[in-house]
């Protein structure tokens, strides 16, 4: 087989590939464009491997097709450039309503509307769960030493503890309830 | 499909930025209740430092016990709820032993413990437990008392 006999069996290969995809098949991608390729130089060079007349029907479809297969990206693309913005823009949206800064309260305001919802807002962590060195820390201490040993010292010194305790939790509960 | 989408967008911020100020009023009218409880708190609380006759105690002893008893308003969490009342049952039931009625202190303190809940409030009352039974002369129930409050400090 001589260099031109080669070069004649290639692109035969691909102006068979090109007669599939005119026949209705759908070839992957690479067939598609050896069928481009195949049409390109039928149309060029007139070879004798197909019919003038198929070789450019071949090559009007090809083209047709891919004209399409690109319309069809492109669309792709718009949709999925407009959800990612809209997502994008959602969640920028959020942000901003979330970190937006509590007004002051005034006495005017506090009469009016109160900005966040009781029973939505997030549970205060639980002073229980604090464990040592936690605000409780001073009261635990002190309920132990009564139970260690208890005296009119300890009792007291429980009493302060206590008090000391509850106002702590009378504060949390007024800046999350109060009016 | 670009256009829908920025409407939407748009929409869905609108929403969001009018939210807090489209609060129902019935939720303001919660809030409002959850704000006056508080302040019954501290009240009931400001009556009981001041307490200082045995008549000033029975009246500070009343007005704790009156507003432990009471539920909370819904828009007060439980657990803040549970854990403010088991503070008025465990200051009720110290006055109560202050003035020498330990079984209304024993009783005052079933009841906080009672609740659901564990907190330093929860352990208080144990606490309170142990003296009110020994204040009753039942060293067991005593006993019993003190080990559960000294499990409920190792377990916090």
């Amino acid at each position: 087989m001589t260099e031109d006999d080669a070069y004649d069996e290639a692109e035969l290969r691909e102006a068979r590939a090109l007669a599939a995809v005119l026949d209705g098949g759908d070839p992957p991608a690479h067939e598609v464009r050896d069928a481009v390729d195949a049409a390109e130089l039928v149309a060029l060079l007139k070879a004798p491997l197909l019919e003038q007349p198929r070789a450019e029907a071949v090559l009007a479809e090809t083209e047709r097709r891919i004209a399409a297969a690109k319309r069809r990206t492109r669309a792709r693309l718009t949709w999925i450039g407009s959800a990612a913005g809209a997502l994008a823009l959602a969640a920028a949206a959020l942000l901003m309503v979330r970190t937006q800064p509590e007004p002051p309260r005034s006495a005017q305001t506090r009469a009016e509307a109160p900005a966040e919802v009781p029973a939505a807002a997030p549970a205060a962590p639980s002073t229980a769960a604090a464990g040592a060195g936690g605000p409780d820390h001073a009261l635990r201490s002190a309920q132990l030493a009564w139970l260690d040993a208890p005296s009119p010292d300890a009792a007291t010194a429980l009493d302060r503890e206590l008090a000391a305790y509850r106002g702590e939790q009378l504060l949390r509960l007024e800046r999350r309830y109060g009016r | 499909m670009r256009a829908l989408c920025m409407v939407l967008v748009l929409l869905f911020s609108h929403a969001c930025a009018r939210a807090p100020e489209a609060e129902p009023s019935e939720l303001r009218v919660e809030h409002e209740r959850a704000g006056a409880w508080v302040d019954k708190l501290r009240a009931a609380h400001a009556n009981a430092d001041t307490a200082t006759t045995a008549e000033a105690r029975a009246d500070a002893l009343h007005q704790l016990r009156t507003l432990a008893a009471q539920a909370a308003p819904a828009s007060v969490a439980a657990d803040d709820a549970a854990s403010m009342r088991r503070d008025l049952y465990g200051r009720a039931a110290r006055l109560a032993l202050t003035l020498g009625r330990a079984p209304d202190a024993r009783e005052l303190i079933e009841r906080g413990l009672s609740l659901e809940g564990r907190d330093p409030f929860h352990t208080q009352l144990l606490v309170l437990a142990v003296e009110t039974h020994r204040a009753l002369g039942d060293e067991a129930a005593a006993r019993e008392a003190e080990r559960a409050a000294r499990a409920a400090l190792t377990d916090r």
